[in-house]
């Protein structure tokens, strides 16, 4: 594998990209599950498949649309729930199915040959560019600044939206820059495990993580280092067995929840 | 004395629902004003209308001489409901750290060590310095309670309001809180929404009944008819048992 690694570019892009995404995905991930927006979070990178439709339609980077329809989708069901007194889930189901009727539509109707969508819904680590790279480093500067320059104001926005408001917070702002992290952390993993299984990614580590520590910080910092152990297993092994990438990374993670939730003493 | 305090002929809704209707009310400064009536008569509203939680429907809200939300870091408040997230990873001192974030520097902000010594001077008084380092989830309901009327503490406001503060807390919590309250009423206002008759007689310089309306607002002396009409039901059963009494004593004693 090592010798593969230093020979072969692709799996250095494979490799950097497995890194780069688990950073963004420790992160927001941490967040959404702290805030119950796993749901929000698979609405969004479903919602994105609208945008890759519209790209490969346009004729432009389909990473592109999905960002677009990714961010629009985040600050539109925000708004909905705002405005509408309706419960969050519904305004949520009919983006997710809407956004892969919309992508669906795209394709069929962009003339030639149809592309190869099973990458952008199973994710392929082994095909990621430079450019793919780039896009994910670029994400990955965002989030960690927005997190990182206002952490105590996320800390407390996450915790007591209520309270926060009370002290003069902008929550609001403090929300929709959430939601607009959410879906950035979507595309960067679109490449990585596609977006039927984006959750899991999201949501195995810091799910782990906490069974091992009472910190935010030390939560985020250990669902990043267990979102690197998985998506470079997952590679290995697709590499090794010639299996799908994204499949591999997600079995990989959820099996490993499950095998120290099961072994792990109940807390006192 | 001035008015720290101002509504004037303030209407709110929830969509259709009526919750409060053309209340008016001052309240000066250093007030403990304690809010009784019956449940959902509107007494969370009032509070969250003073904190900037909920805006009026129609009239006019002034606090500390602006509008609602615009006096943050002034204005504590100590929730009924905890409408905030049990399981964040949340130590009791990080908790109440929160209370010191202000929103004018939250560009890179840490805590600082002085910070840090209000947190730990207000945790000793609130007798809660030994569950320091625990999680949040682990606390009991009054443990919590505890932590939240600290975390409103340690921001320093100039009003405070209560919304059924001691509701979990035990004899003894109760009344070590309200001697704490005493001591900081002597230069904060405070406002308190509380259904305890006691608690309200012992404590507080005025009153004000709620039901929608507003029925009484002045000195803490009721009479039956008045609280009947404000909580629709025979005085008895909320004045019984009571050890300093709100009322003046009934024509005759019922005993249950």
């Amino acid at each position: 594998m090592f010798e593969a690694l230093l020979s072969y570019n692709f799996l250095q892009n494979a490799f950097f990209s497995a890194i780069l995404a688990s950073i963004a995905c420790g992160i927001i991930g941490t967040i959404i599950v702290e805030k119950k927006l796993i749901m929000m979070s698979g609405g969004i990178a479903h919602t994105a498949f609208g945008g890759i439709g519209l790209g490969y339609y346009l004729g432009i980077e389909p990473l592109i649309g999905a960002m677009g329809f990714a961010i629009f989708s985040a600050l539109g069901i925000s708004q909905l729930q705002n405005r509408t007194r309706i419960s969050p889930e519904v305004v949520l189901g009919m983006f997710w199915a809407l956004g892969m009727a919309l992508g669906i539509l795209f394709i069929a109707v962009t003339p030639g040959y149809p592309p190869d969508i099973t990458s952008y819904l199973f994710g392929d680590i082994l095909t990621v560019s430079r450019v793919d790279l780039l896009i994910t480093l670029i994400m990955d500067l965002i989030i960690v600044a927005a997190i990182g320059c206002f952490f105590n104001a996320f800390k407390t926005y996450l915790f007591d939206e209520e309270f926060a408001q009370v002290i003069g917070l902008p929550v609001s702002r403090l929300e929709n820059l959430t939601y607009v992290l959410i879906a950035l952390t979507v595309v960067v993993l679109i490449r990585v495990v596609g977006i039927m299984l984006i959750i899991a990614l999201l949501t195995a580590p810091p799910s782990i993580a906490r069974q091992y520590t009472n910190s935010f910080l030390n939560t985020i910092l250990l669902s990043i280092l267990l979102g690197i152990i998985f998506c470079s297993a997952g590679l290995w092994v697709s590499y090794l067995l010639d299996i799908p990438s994204g499949a591999a990374i997600i079995i990989i993670a959820v099996s490993s929840y499950f095998l120290i939730s099961m072994f792990k003493k109940p807390a006192p | 004395m001035n008015t720290v305090v101002q509504l004037e002929n303030v209407d709110v809704y929830y969509g259709n629902m009526q919750a409060l209707c053309n209340i008016t009310l001052n309240i000066e400064a250093r007030d403990f004003l304690g809010i009784i009536g019956p449940n959902g008569g509107g007494k969370s509203t009032l509070l969250k209308l003073i904190a900037g939680l909920v805006t009026p429907s129609s009239g006019k809200v002034w606090v500390l001489g602006r509008p609602p939300g615009h006096a943050p870091g002034k204005i504590g408040y100590v929730p009924q409901r905890f409408n905030l997230n049990r399981e964040f990873p949340f130590s009791v001192l990080e908790t109440i750290l929160t209370g010191r974030l202000t929103k004018n520097n939250l560009f890179l902000h840490r805590y600082t060590a002085q910070d840090e010594l209000a947190v730990n001077e207000i945790m000793r008084r609130l007798d809660i310095y030994d569950l320091k380092d625990r999680q949040i989830i682990q606390l009991s309901g009054g443990q919590m309670q505890r932590v939240l009327i600290a975390r409103a503490l340690v921001m320093e406001p100039e009003i405070l309001l209560l919304d059924e503060p001691t509701a979990c807390l035990d004899a003894n919590s109760k009344s070590h809180i309200y001697s704490i309250l005493k001591d900081l009423n002597q230069d904060m206002t405070i406002i308190m929404v509380s259904h305890d008759m006691g608690v309200i007689s012992s404590h507080v310089k005025s009153l004000a009944c709620l039901n929608m309306t507003m029925f009484y607002h002045g000195l803490p002396e009721l009479n039956d008819t008045l609280l009947g009409q404000v909580y629709g039901c025979p005085v008895e059963l909320i004045a019984h048992g009571v050890p300093h009494r709100v009322l003046p004593h009934h024509q005759e004693e019922v005993h249950v």
